[in-house]
């Protein structure tokens, strides 16, 4: 129980410290808000900036930011004057949609390649491991631009661009559901290529590892057939450390996520947080990237748990 | 190497069969091919004869460039330079009776070996090689330059012999830009990634050593920055200058990764400090710097390496992603993901423009990961196989 | 001939001419050189030696399970029931043999519970359902001696102690009823008390189940206490065979005098117990001839040729010289 309690406090002190550090990084760094647009005479931004607060001491500005995000409040978005929790609940869940279904394919395939590749030696892992360290070797947002111009533009199979078509009102119920998938379709297929190719070679050495084991071996031996022995005692062991993976990886997919969605118009977190940092959006900025490292925070601690479950030797070897 | 490796080397080498003598004097790696070291062979045949291909075939530009008649002086010098050390370095070698000898510690000699048995990682490292070598030769390669624009009526050519890979939107010659990103792209990740990598061992290696508070405050600056998205870090610091020098951009890409560089070493620097040479030096009254720098650092740089080899390629991509969105390379700096992103707006009507420049991130992206895979098995024989 | 007596001619395991080698190449170092033996049904037989000289790369062998890096020469062969082990289908593996493995912890998949092992290696040898199969693993683990079946069955084998685990094994090995179970040193890592017993266990299943037994053991005592025949190992090759008491008294082959006087009980209180000088050669490094000769007090210029496995009365066989002129040295 005390071990629980010292883990959350600890993941706690992390999102505590994202926020520290996002909010002096921003502040050490050089340049001004921008100050453009008719009418922004040098008295408007003055007035603007005390407006702001921004004529405070960092320290200052930053014990109030912490003061309201304690009691829930993330200011108001300085662009669009709006709350900021309003802006993120508006948009998270597009991004969400985007990488969490990445993330399951991402997983679904690269596990099955990294199985194959495992489990046929020779050419089939040669030749899938090399088509994987391809499509692992690009950048997601390359990526999409070829997808667009080959799929999209080319063969016109899918929309290059936004979350529905223009007529969406128009459409009836599952019409709708479809236009939503078509749409998806092209930036989940980027996120998922570049990234599963990660997940395979992990899986294909965790496996190739625990296939050479002794118990293995002994399964074998006592005539359990060859699918058991690779799935049910071998896969379920090497997919231990990739549980652990899953949430190590969630980071690199918003990375991926942020440029996705600037190529395809895609309205979610990563184009929030590009546009307020171009504008110095503070409020905003602190709010999604706050966002970001819950999210990833959670993930690992759900991963440590999903471990612990999974794994008996985690369990009894802390009692 | 003992003494009689030396002696059945020195027989091998020039010969009275095979390649004749002054072949192997003047041609620079033929003498290490012949005596069984292919790697070091082919990669100094390969540099000799490219070095000299470029400066016989654009002799003109060199000389100009030499003479300051035209820009990329410090890359003709450095063809120059870089020539004359590959082949002076062959002369004095086959000069000496010995064969020259690689001293290794045994780890290191035992890395080498797998190293040069990995078909992937060897071309990788000869592909990265090249591209090191296109990236500092890319004046003299270069057919244009990259910054002159041509008739913007005639703008956007699509691949043709006068513009091998067509022209961009204000008809700029695409190669040459590509070939000059090189430098942008690859100087900003070997940079970036060797200051993650020192700051990465010195911080990581003493926390796991040292242990103690030192330890607990760095684990957890190292958790609280890697469990921010690196993009999303990188966007807000990059993102509040607006336009940031390639100097702030080598910092940030730096400052962002030695995190991860420092968990790796931190964990291996853990496992050494208890082993017996560690406890026999601090019993023997060394101090513990002379320690952490003479035995547990040099003992837990494994995982660095790869990591560094697997940073290139990943650091590349990340560099890409900002010069995309407008926040990394400024133009009209050639850098390759300014490139996708300008050719972008016209994927359209010309898709070289995005293409090119993104295959030349793979290109390089996978050589690095070619390295990075084989210089992790190679250190660790478990992890994978050679099957 | 009858088809009764054919069955009761064939062996239930023949090797013939066994030679393994650490690779695939033909000139990689030999690691077990021509071995032959026959295990008929219902015999338990010892293989004795120290460890290296390639008596647990043997019974792999026999079972069909040789690992990859290990490759078998063209001219050997392990026929089960007369027919060659890669042949027979489906794979006697599980179904007529039953293999313990050295170390417990590592053949066991630590994952898993260990009920639950048993009843899927039930459920793929028997086909029965799954509460069957339950139920079958339960009475498995009472006949190896587990206390409480329905508790321990419900455990992770990195719950268990030792001596359990290895119990577990056994039960796993026995989950098909197996016609031959081999052993390779069941009893590595585990205390003298605990030796025992697991002694006794297997020693009382074999006569129970009438089946087969191989045992292999670097110590004499153990092979002593419960084969009926021991065949001695040394180098990668076999250097005496015959029943076991007779081989206690009357060792023929220097080897296996040394192995006997190193024996506990042997030793007088304040005696030393005498070692062989020297060790095992590794494989490639064996002597021409005689393999013990650098280590063998009788070693003599003729030993420089290989003597053969020497057949002697009473299905005994020694190799060594000094067989042929009647009697020990």
């Amino acid at each position: 129980m005390r071990r629980v309690a010292k883990g959350v406090l600890y993941k706690l002190s992390l999102v505590a410290g994202v926020a520290t550090l996002l909010f002096y990084a921003v502040d050490l760094m050089p340049g001004d808000a921008p100050c453009f647009g008719p009418g922004m005479t040098r008295e408007v931004c003055a007035q603007i900036a005390t407006n702001r607060g921004l004529d405070e001491s960092v320290h200052a500005r930053y014990a109030t930011w912490v003061v309201g995000a304690l009691t829930g409040d993330f200011g108001d978005s300085h662009r669009q004057s709006r709350p900021v929790l309003d802006l993120i609940g508006e948009l998270l869940p597009n991004t969400l949609l985007l990488s969490g279904l990445a993330l399951v394919l991402a997983f679904g395939l690269g596990i099955l390649f990294g199985v194959i590749q495992a489990t046929r030696p020779g050419w089939v892992d040669g030749a899938l491991g090399t088509v994987l360290l391809f499509f692992y070797s690009m950048p997601a947002f390359w990526l999409a631009l070829m997808l667009i111009l080959v799929l999209s533009q080319g063969l016109g199979l899918f929309p290059a661009a936004g979350v529905t078509s223009v007529d969406y009102d128009a459409l009836s119920g599952p019409g709708r559901l479809l236009d939503r998938l078509h749409h998806l379709v092209l930036p989940v297929a980027a996120l998922t290529l570049v990234s599963m190719g990660g997940v395979a070679r992990y899986t294909r050495d965790s496996m190739l590892e625990v296939l050479g084991l002794d118990y293995i071996r002994a399964a074998r031996a006592r005539g359990l057939s060859e699918r058991t022995v690779v799935y049910r005692h071998g896969l379920r062991s090497a997919l231990l450390p990739i549980v652990t993976q899953l949430g190590l990886s969630l980071p690199f997919l918003f990375s991926g996520a942020v440029l996705v969605e600037a190529v395809f118009g895609w309205p979610g977190m990563g184009r929030l947080m590009y546009d307020s940092v171009a504008a110095r959006d503070m409020p905003v900025i602190m709010g999604t990237g706050l966002m970001f490292a819950v999210i990833v925070v959670l993930s690992n601690a759900l991963a440590d748990a999903l471990y612990a479950l999974a794994d008996p030797r985690v369990r009894y070897e802390r009692d | 190497m003992s003494v009689t490796d030396r002696g059945t080397a020195r027989d091998r080498r020039g010969g009275p069969h095979g390649t004749p003598r002054w072949a192997v004097a003047l041609i620079p790696g033929l003498g290490d091919l012949r005596s069984g070291r292919p790697l070091t062979g082919w990669a100094l045949l390969g540099t000799w004869a490219f070095l000299l291909f470029v400066l016989l075939t654009r002799s003109g530009r060199v000389a100009a460039a030499l003479s300051g008649e035209v820009s990329g002086r410090g890359a003709a010098l450095a063809l120059v330079t870089g020539l004359a050390l590959v082949w002076s370095l062959a002369l004095y070698s086959s000069g000496r009776s010995g064969a020259r000898t690689v001293r290794m510690s045994v780890p290191w000699r035992g890395l080498a070996r797998r190293f040069a048995a990995n078909r992937g990682a060897v071309l990788g490292a000869f592909l990265l090689m090249g591209l090191g070598w296109v990236a500092v030769l890319a004046p003299i390669l270069a057919p244009a330059d990259p910054l002159a624009t041509g008739p913007l009526t005639d703008r956007l050519q699509g691949p043709s012999a006068a513009h091998l890979l067509g022209t961009d939107e204000i008809n700029r010659d695409v190669l040459s830009r590509l070939l000059h990103g090189a430098r942008v792209s690859l100087g900003i990740a070997f940079l970036a990634v060797a200051l993650a990598s020192t700051l990465g061992t010195l911080l990581g290696a003493a926390a796991g050593y040292l242990g103690g508070w030192l330890d607990r405050a760095l684990m957890a600056v190292v958790d609280t920055v890697l469990s921010v998205p690196r993009l999303v870090l990188l966007i807000v610091l990059v993102g509040a200058v607006g336009r940031p020098s390639l100097l702030l951009l080598v910092l940030v890409l730096g400052l962002t990764q030695w995190p991860q560089t420092a968990r790796l070493i931190r964990a291996e620097a853990l496992s050494v400090r208890d082993r017996e040479f560690v406890r026999a030096a601090e019993a023997l009254g060394f101090s513990r710097t002379r320690v952490l720098f003479r035995h547990v650092i040099p003992n837990s740089l494994g995982p660095v390496i790869v990591a560094a080899a697997l940073g290139v390629g990943n650091t590349i991509i990340l560099e890409a992603g900002l010069s995309f969105l407008g926040v990394g390379v400024q133009p009209p700096h050639p850098s390759w993901g300014v490139m996708i992103a300008r050719g972008r707006e016209h994927i359209h009507t010309a898709w070289w423009l995005t293409t090119f420049a993104g295959l030349a991130i793979v290109l390089t992206v996978i050589a690095a990961n070619m390295v990075g895979d084989g210089l992790r098995q190679g250190l660790d024989p478990r992890a994978g196989d050679d099957r | 001939m009858t088809a009764e007596g054919t069955a009761a001619a064939t062996p239930l395991v023949s090797v013939e001419s066994l030679t393994l080698r650490a690779g695939r190449d033909p000139a990689a170092p030999v690691l077990v050189d021509r071995v032959s033996l026959e295990i008929a049904a219902g015999e338990s037989v010892g293989l004795v030696g120290e460890s290296g000289c390639g008596k647990t790369l043997t019974v792999l062998a026999m079972a069909g399970l040789l690992p990859a890096d290990v490759s078998k020469a063209a001219e050997s062969r392990v026929l089960f029931r007369g027919r060659p082990i890669e042949a027979c289908e489906p794979s006697p593996l599980g179904r007529e043999i039953g293999f313990v493995f050295q170390d417990p912890a590592g053949s066991i998949n630590p994952v898993l519970r260990v009920g639950h092992q048993i009843a899927e290696v039930v459920r793929t040898l028997k086909g029965t359902s799954r509460s069957d199969a339950h139920a079958r693993s339960l009475e498995l683990l009472a006949e190896v001696g587990i206390a409480d079946p329905a508790a321990k069955a419900r455990r992770f084998p990195g719950e268990l102690s030792g001596g359990e685990r290895q119990r577990v094994g056994v039960a796993l090995a026995l989950a098909g009823d197996p016609a031959l179970l081999i052993a390779d040193e069941p009893t590595t890592g585990v205390d003298m008390i605990v030796q025992e017993q697991l002694l006794t266990l297997i020693e009382g299943l074999r006569e129970r189940r009438g089946m087969a037994l191989v045992l292999v053991s670097h110590d004499l005592a153990v092979v002593a206490e419960v084969c009926d025949r021991v065949e001695v190992v040394y180098a990668g090759e076999i250097i005496e065979r015959g029943a076991v008491d007779r081989v206690l008294t009357d060792p023929r082959h220097p080897y296996t005098q040394g192995l006997i006087r190193c024996l506990p009980g042997r030793a007088g209180h304040g005696v030393r117990v005498a070692a062989i000088p020297g060790a095992v050669p590794v494989p490639g490094a064996w002597p021409p001839g005689c393999r013990f000769r650098p280590r063998c007090a009788h070693a003599h210029d003729r030993c420089q040729a290989s003597p053969g496995l020497l057949l002697l009365p009473d299905a005994r066989a020694a190799r060594c010289w000094l067989v042929n002129e009647g009697g020990a040295p």
